[in-house]
């Protein structure tokens, strides 16, 4: 009988922070408690679960990082086919288990993409001309050939993913977790890659926050990791059970959440682009001449609206452009303010329109939940009581631990809904959010919404997961390389 | 987390072997220390910014020298009132300021420190960064300390890239700073974005210590390298020619000019 790919058997773990934090006398908490989970040869699992569930945690201890980098208490069982996978070195099981970590910026190191694929390759002591013909499959796997020799980091956020799952392809192991690894994708890229796997036979455990009809369509095992423990379905079905699962951990959507109580009344002008033509530098070499190029785009007061597109498509350098961090070199940009059209100079733009980044940590630096929050207001010149009563009330809102929380120990939807409640307390006309969706659940991304449109007249949302925006946001906004090609409104009559 | 100070091109000095640059780097640097009249020393700097303007464009020569310009000014301000000796040339009431020989020390610090600033920056502008590990591991350092070369290189315009895009965070959650704090608000800017970005960096090192391991760094094999070097003939012909200007560098340097 084949040994299975990959088999977990009572796996329990547990941080060392967990446990010196526990108070009382009470055993310390673990992240998971008595967890298994199998995969057959081939098989595509799914394994979602709200943030902070212990997803990332469960794929580093997969492929051995974890606890050998944190530190932690870890028993049970995990075997990689014959391989005793806790008693192995992270280097000695790259051909059997590998791993796309979520943030594509930590995980990149060389110069050019191509380099960056040969690493592993170079590692295993693969032959120079063998090594050649695997970076070209990877690259076509992925669409990039024509990037192979571009510097990573001018890639956008998607293709760095794609980049990274090159990495992988290279090496061929023969199982890949895909850590949160699809989420930047379009769909077009998340279905082609996972046919791909499955084309290649490979068994492959894929980690989301959220559930999508791409993921239940083509995964042939799905669990839930939550409060420790997986409860997953017998393949290939979505059981009942399970199904509630998810919906009780805000892992599915939930139809129309966004349809809340708006300050201004509805499609009022705010924000006007027209004419606008952007590229970047050559310090920023686009090789397929990337320019942005909108001739005209109305944002309106009292909308949600959603700007979606392929990788690479210009959906953050629109954003932006619109919140005056790059100047276009054509066109110009206008608010209206109820009393018609003016053009706004990028310094007005900057204090009127909020944007917030795909890395929350780029926007938060001190040292406690409090003082974060307060900073702005501070800065506006409110009175310390006013101040007080507001942090509470953000806090309060948005989950966050406590005023005394320091940023840069909490989880990543903490830091998330932090950086969230900062914008929420400045009062922006205008708020884009730039894939903030990334790692969190539906339920807090339409709890972060939903706090954020109350308050802030006009939001836009950078993402890439149509059925969210379809489902939450009035407009739907669509670009394809750089250029507005749709433009929708899902609830409308 | 990626360098960009590497420039992707053709030129004589991107096709001059990564091994050869790196001892010539040596005598180079050696030589602006060396006793030459100032004449020559800054012809060598004369001639180093000829060979970055032909090589990588004239365009170019700002990167390095941008940078270093405060170091400069304040090289022209501090040092010649550390040599009052010698004829005066600018007294400030019986002060002399400005002398002979501290204007000449002016000049030769300012020629030594562009000099080898224009002298890496060839280097370092036209070597890719995995020749640049080959070239390490020819000169025999093991595998482990030139990959951590590498990632100190890699470190500071990376830290460059992120400080921006903390600046451009922090610009929209704060705003511009009005024209009536602009100066000192470029100063109070500066601490929370260095914070941001230091926060940032120590975050990233044991995420970049997992990645590496997960890429096979660690593994006791014979590892294989998918840059390839110069070899035979073609190396000898570069290695030769990198003797031959050291040689001619420090000739003319130690040349009895007088």
């Amino acid at each position: 009988m084949t040994a299975s790919p990959l088999s977990i058997h009572g796996l329990t773990f547990s941080y060392p922070a967990l446990g010196d934090e526990t108070a009382g006398g009470e055993p310390p908490r673990p992240l998971f408690d008595g967890l298994s989970f199998s995969l057959e040869p081939g098989e595509t699992g799914v394994l979602v679960g709200p943030a902070d569930a212990g997803k990332t945690t469960l794929a580093r201890i997969l492929v051995g990082l974890v606890p050998r980098f944190t530190g932690g208490r870890l028993t049970g069982e995990i075997r990689c086919g014959d391989t005793d996978v806790l008693g192995s070195k992270p280097y000695d099981l790259l051909e059997g288990i590998g791993l796309v970590f979520q943030d594509s910026d930590e995980q990149i190191f060389t110069t050019r993409c191509d380099t960056e694929i040969a690493f592993a390759l170079e590692s295993l002591g693969v032959p120079r001309a063998e090594m050649g013909a695997r970076i070209d499959r990877s690259l076509e796997l992925v669409g990039l050939t024509a990037f192979r020799q571009r510097n990573p980091t001018t890639l956008s956020g998607g293709e760095k993913k794609r980049l990274l799952v090159a990495c992988l392809a290279a090496i061929d192991p023969s199982v890949w977790i895909l850590d949160e690894s699809l989420e930047e994708l379009d769909t077009g890229w998340k279905v082609g890659i996972l046919d791909a796997l499955k084309a290649r036979g490979a068994t492959t455990l894929i980690m989301d926050s959220r559930w999508s009809p791409t993921l239940e369509q083509r995964g042939g095992r799905f669990g839930l990791l939550a409060h420790g423990s997986v409860a997953h379905s017998s393949a290939p079905k979505v059981t009942p059970e399970l199904r509630r699962g998810l919906v009780e951990e805000g892992i599915v959507a939930e139809g129309r959440a966004g349809a809340v109580a708006r300050p201004q009344p509805a499609r009022a002008p705010c924000l006007k682009a027209e004419g606008i033509r952007f590229s970047f530098p050559e310090s920023f070499p686009q090789p397929d001449g990337f320019t942005l190029d909108v001739d005209s785009l109305v944002v309106e007061r009292g909308t949600v609206c959603a700007l979606v597109g392929p990788n690479g498509s210009g959906k953050s350098t629109l954003g932006r452009v619109l919140c005056g961090l790059l100047a276009p070199q054509k066109g110009g940009l206008w608010l209206d303010d109820g009393a018609g059209y003016r053009p706004a100079p990028r310094e007005e733009l900057n204090r009127r329109v909020g944007y917030l980044f795909q890395n929350p940590d780029h926007q938060i630096y001190l040292p406690t939940v409090q003082e974060e929050l307060a900073l702005g207001l501070k800065q506006k010149g409110m009175g310390r009581s006013g101040i007080d009563d507001l942090v509470r009330e953000a806090i309060r809102l948005f989950g966050l631990p406590g005023p005394e929380a320091a940023p840069a120990l909490m989880s990543y939807g903490g830091r998330r809904r932090l950086q969230a409640a900062t914008y929420w307390l400045l009062e922006r006309e205008m708020l884009i959010l730039d894939e903030v969706d990334s790692g969190l659940s539906y339920r807090e991304l339409a709890s972060i919404m939903r706090e954020l449109c109350a308050r802030t007249p006009c939001v836009m949302l950078i993402t890439h997961d149509e059925q969210f925006a379809r489902a939450f946001c009035d407009r739907v906004l669509s670009m394809e390389a750089g250029r507005l090609v749709g433009d929708s409104r899902p609830g409308a009559p | 987390m990626v360098i960009d100070f590497f420039k992707p091109g053709a030129s004589f000095l991107h096709r001059f072997d990564p091994r050869a640059k790196l001892i010539l780097l040596a005598p180079v640097m050696a030589g602006f220390f060396l006793p030459a009249p100032l004449a020559v020393s800054g012809a060598y700097v004369v001639l180093l910014a000829a060979v970055i303007a032909a090589a990588f464009g004239p365009s170019e020569l700002g990167v390095p020298l941008r940078p270093i310009l405060p170091v400069l000014i304040l090289i022209c301000l501090l040092t010649p009132p550390f040599h009052p000796e010698g004829r005066a040339l600018l007294r400030v009431f019986s002060f002399p300021l400005v002398t002979t020989p501290g204007l000449r020390a002016t000049i030769a610090t300012i020629i030594r420190f562009t000099g080898i600033t224009l002298a890496f920056f060839a280097v370092f502008r036209s070597i890719e960064l995995n020749e640049l590990m080959l070239g390490l591991r020819w000169f025999g350092l093991p595998f482990s300390l030139c990959l951590l070369v590498i990632i100190a290189f890699r470190s500071i315009p990376s830290l460059g890239l992120t400080y921006r895009s903390v600046q451009d965070a922090h610009r929209l959650r704060a705003g511009p700073p009005t024209r009536g704090r602009r100066r000192r608000g470029r100063l109070a800017a500066f601490l929370p974005i260095l914070t941001s970005v230091l926060i940032q960096a120590v975050k990233g090192m044991p995420v970049l210590a997992m990645v590496l391991e997960s890429r096979g760094f660690g593994r006791v094999n014979p590892r294989t390298s998918f840059v390839e070097l110069k070899k035979g003939r073609a190396l000898a012909v570069d290695l030769a020619v990198s003797a031959v200007v050291s040689a001619v560098f420090f000739g003319t340097a130690l040349f009895p000019w007088r």
